[in-house]
């Protein structure tokens, strides 16, 4: 049975905070380097020194738990019983569509805050009353405050099976799906494991794998593409090897270390987003603040970059095996940073949706909200 | 030049109390994340073991009696000026020889190694037990950013840059010529020195191939180089590499729980001693105990105290990036690289020692179109770090290639 859940931290976890942020020994950095090799030593303690002497946790767990969160025993076939947290709230009117939505790495529930009221109240924003949501967010497993699976093996496709049945216990017998990041692959899967129930799957990070063919014969567009990914796989997927072959080893500095932990969000956050190189043109510090607060009481940073290792070792179980059949729509934001031309999708997904943006980036339920839930209305409004 | 550029100063370790007890202060509050039960090694650096050798460095970890230990090795430090123009304090054991005969010596450690790999073998490589054996004036420098050597303030300081600043230590020392061993970036910097320096090394021993052949000369040819490629290197890149990833790209990030969290760091060090040594049995994944087999606590525990006290983890991460740049780059700037033409060689006589496990050494055949080998030998034991786990093998194979 779904309990109401209330994030309440102890006095001495946050006194603990402020002491380690007090007492931080800073890296030295290569001279006038920028965010050039990583974070960037004078932001980190800028925002570290905001963190301890101006943000305030408690302003942001009140504003939390004004959102309807709850835990509940899940127990879906093939996955041991798992205790899940997530938002759940109401939707407006008389038939408002459930929709699960998936936040990634490295992020939280937090994501969804943003849309959650022009999903769940439409009308109240300025939009059409029938396009009303009731919103799912759960944590995934190993983050906020799910539980930290205790055995391996815990990836995406478990994952789903969970969301599935998680629906099916809220006595939803028809629902959508939205995600980005891991939220991407976590959605498809949704779909793909419950065709009955599971009417769409919106997603705002295309992942496709590009034709085996000459890439002389590509277009300008799909060239381009996959200059851009070949500079991703390069120099920024590092993080990627190591959460995917010893998060444990990485885990040790991050959980004891705030300033780490911060540094090692912090910097995703900056480069991912649409923000020009200026991290706080998207979010204010009490936003990235917040989110990686979250990890920290919660200590989920070593279970959420577990979360990489699974599927590295597990890609056949983990990525969507075959043709998705249910109706799927993309919403493409120019500074995302796994991207796909359409072309390379269409044998993968049935799409129905193509949605290009000319701004925002990979957090896009955070930076562009408005957008996004326009792509989620208009994708859902001939599903309904 | 004027003498003061010239001046080498004896130099002794020295750590402050007030360092001693920041540190312990740091491992009693440390925070642990949470594990898998029973997962030992499989997610990484296993809970088990950093929970006790953290506890170790605690209460058990004696750094002044370390510190007396390296102490006893004669240190200096002199400034050098690095290609880009910036002068870096540089620090080294200097263990001349009572012999008259004796020749010499370079020896380099790499990362996560410090000049302590070497606490084994300087004395005995110096003051050989009996007179047929050849002896050493052994020079072991801390790398630019590691130990007791300066920290570069500006982008630029790779292996090649470092070859060039290891002739003009050796020429301050009086050696117009000398003999070098390396292994990890000690073995790029020898390729280094062999490729750009030719003139003033007479023997190279490396247990690392650090230049690799170029043009065509670079394909794997025949079954052995071939399956050596797709299988042994490919699953070294794939499952104990990953490292390289971070290092190289995103080494600032990386940098800020490695240097406010001693069992971070810790960890991210003991992982590579547990992934690269002469640990393993059958195909089971090594354990806690395998490693405790291998190295004493103490040991373990030194180099990550090392690289604490100096604060060198993010400087030594630095030089992955600097290794790592596009080859054309690192050569517009100072003729650095690590990729020959087709039929180039380095001419120096080479001697190669290939570790039964660790960084996975290509076959002869492939090694030779980069190098000049003349001598090749297989450890039956030992892995990345062999003067800290096979120091008899190794003190052996020198003298027996420098002979």
């Amino acid at each position: 049975m779904p309990e109401p859940f209330t994030i309440a931290v102890p006095d001495t976890e946050i006194r603990d905070l402020k002491r380690r942020l007090a007492q931080t020994r800073w890296p030295s950095e290569v001279a006038d380097s920028g965010w050039q090799y990583g974070a960037n030593l004078a932001y980190m303690q800028e925002l570290c020194e905001y963190w301890r002497t101006t943000y305030d946790w408690r302003v942001q767990e009140t504003y939390l738990n004004r959102i309807p969160q709850f835990t509940t025993q899940v127990s879906a076939d093939g996955v041991e019983d798992y205790t899940v947290h997530y938002v759940h709230q109401e939707g407006a009117g008389d038939n408002p569509l459930p929709l699960v939505f998936t936040h990634g790495w490295p992020g939280t529930f937090y994501e969804v805050t943003k849309i959650l009221d022009l999903l769940t109240d439409p009308a109240a924003h300025g939009g059409d009353p029938a396009d009303a949501f009731t919103v799912v967010a759960p944590s995934l497993p190993g983050y906020g405050f799910s539980e930290i699976p205790t055995s391996g093996g815990f990836g995406q496709k478990r994952t789903a099976l969970l969301w599935n049945q998680l629906m099916a216990d809220l006595g939803y017998e028809r629902y959508g799906a939205q995600g980005g990041d891991w939220g991407a692959i976590v959605t498809a899967q949704v779909a793909y494991q419950d065709p009955d129930h599971c009417i769409g799957a919106q997603i705002n990070m295309p992942i496709g794998r590009p034709p085996e063919t000459d890439p002389s014969t590509w277009t300008e567009q799909e060239q381009a593409v996959a200059a851009k990914a070949a500079h991703w796989q390069a120099q920024e997927t590092g993080y990627q090897a190591i959460q995917g072959t010893k998060p444990q080893t990485l885990a040790y500095g991050l959980t004891d270390s705030p300033a780490g932990l911060a540094a090692w969000i912090t910097e995703k956050w900056r480069s991912w987003s649409d923000c020009d190189g200026d991290i706080e043109k998207r979010f204010t510090k009490d936003e990235i603040l917040t989110n990686i607060s979250i990890y920290w009481f919660g200590q989920t940073i070593n279970s959420s970059t577990r979360y990489y290792y699974e599927m590295r070792q597990n890609q056949a179980e983990n990525f969507v095996p075959g043709r998705l059949e249910t109706p799927t729509g993309f919403s493409i934001f120019p500074e995302e940073i796994i991207t796909a031309p359409r072309s390379w999708l269409e044998d993968g997904f049935n799409i129905q949706q193509w949605s290009e943006h000319d701004r925002g980036g990979h957090f896009a339920a955070l930076e562009e909200p408005e957008l996004l839930v326009q792509d989620i209305r208009d994708f859902f409004r001939p599903l309904r | 030049m004027s003498a003061a550029t010239w001046d080498i100063a004896p130099f002794r370790i020295a750590v402050p109390d007030a360092e001693l007890s920041d540190l312990r202060g740091r491992l009693q509050r440390t925070r642990w994340p949470s594990e898998v039960p029973g997962a030992g090694w499989r997610y990484g650096a296993a809970p088990d073991c950093i929970r006790d050798l953290a506890a170790y460095w605690l209460d058990g970890f004696d750094w002044r009696a370390l510190e007396a230990q390296l102490n006893a090795f004669p240190q200096y430090r002199t400034t050098l000026t690095a290609w880009n123009g910036e002068s870096l304090g540089v620090h080294f054991v200097h263990r001349s020889s009572s012999r008259a005969d004796a020749r010499p010596l370079m020896i380099q450690h790499g990362w996560p190694s410090t000049i302590y790999d070497f606490s084994k073998i300087i004395d005995r490589l110096a003051e050989p037990e009996d007179d047929s054996l050849p002896a050493f004036h052994v020079v072991a420098p801390s790398l630019p950013g590691y130990g007791w050597s300066d920290i570069p303030t500006r982008a630029g300081i790779g292996a090649a840059a470092i070859s060039d600043m290891w002739v003009e230590l050796m020429s301050r020392l009086g050696y117009a010529e000398f003999l070098y061993h390396g292994g990890d970036w000690g073995a790029a910097v020898g390729g280094q020195l062999a490729l750009r320096h030719a003139e003033r090394i007479s023997r190279i021993h490396l247990t690392a191939a650090a230049l690799a052949p170029g043009g065509a000369d670079a394909r794997p040819q025949g079954t052995e180089e071939q399956r050596f490629f797709s299988e042994e290197q490919a699953r070294y890149v794939r499952d104990d590499a990953t490292h390289r990833a971070i290092h190289s790209t995103k080494f600032q990030t990386m940098a800020f729980p490695l240097e406010d969290s001693p069992v971070g760091l810790l960890a991210w060090i003991v992982d590579m001693w547990w992934r690269l040594s002469d640990i393993k049995s059958g195909d089971a994944m090594p354990t806690t105990a395998d490693l405790y087999q291998r190295f004493s606590k103490d040991e373990l525990v030194a180099t990550a105290a090392i690289y604490w006290f100096t604060r060198t983890q993010p400087s030594a991460m630095r030089l992955y990036h600097e290794a790592t740049r596009p080859g054309a780059e690192v050569e517009a700037e100072i003729g650095g690289r690590v990729r020959l033409s087709e039929g180039e060689r380095a001419d120096v006589p080479a001697g190669f020692a290939k570790l039964r496990r660790g960084t996975p050494m290509p076959p002869r055949s492939w090694v030779a179109r980069a190098f000049n080998v003349v001598h090749w030998s297989e450890f039956p034991a030992g892995g990345h770090f062999p003067a800290m786990e096979e120091p008899e093998l190794l003190i052996a194979e020198l003298r027996e290639f420098f002979r």
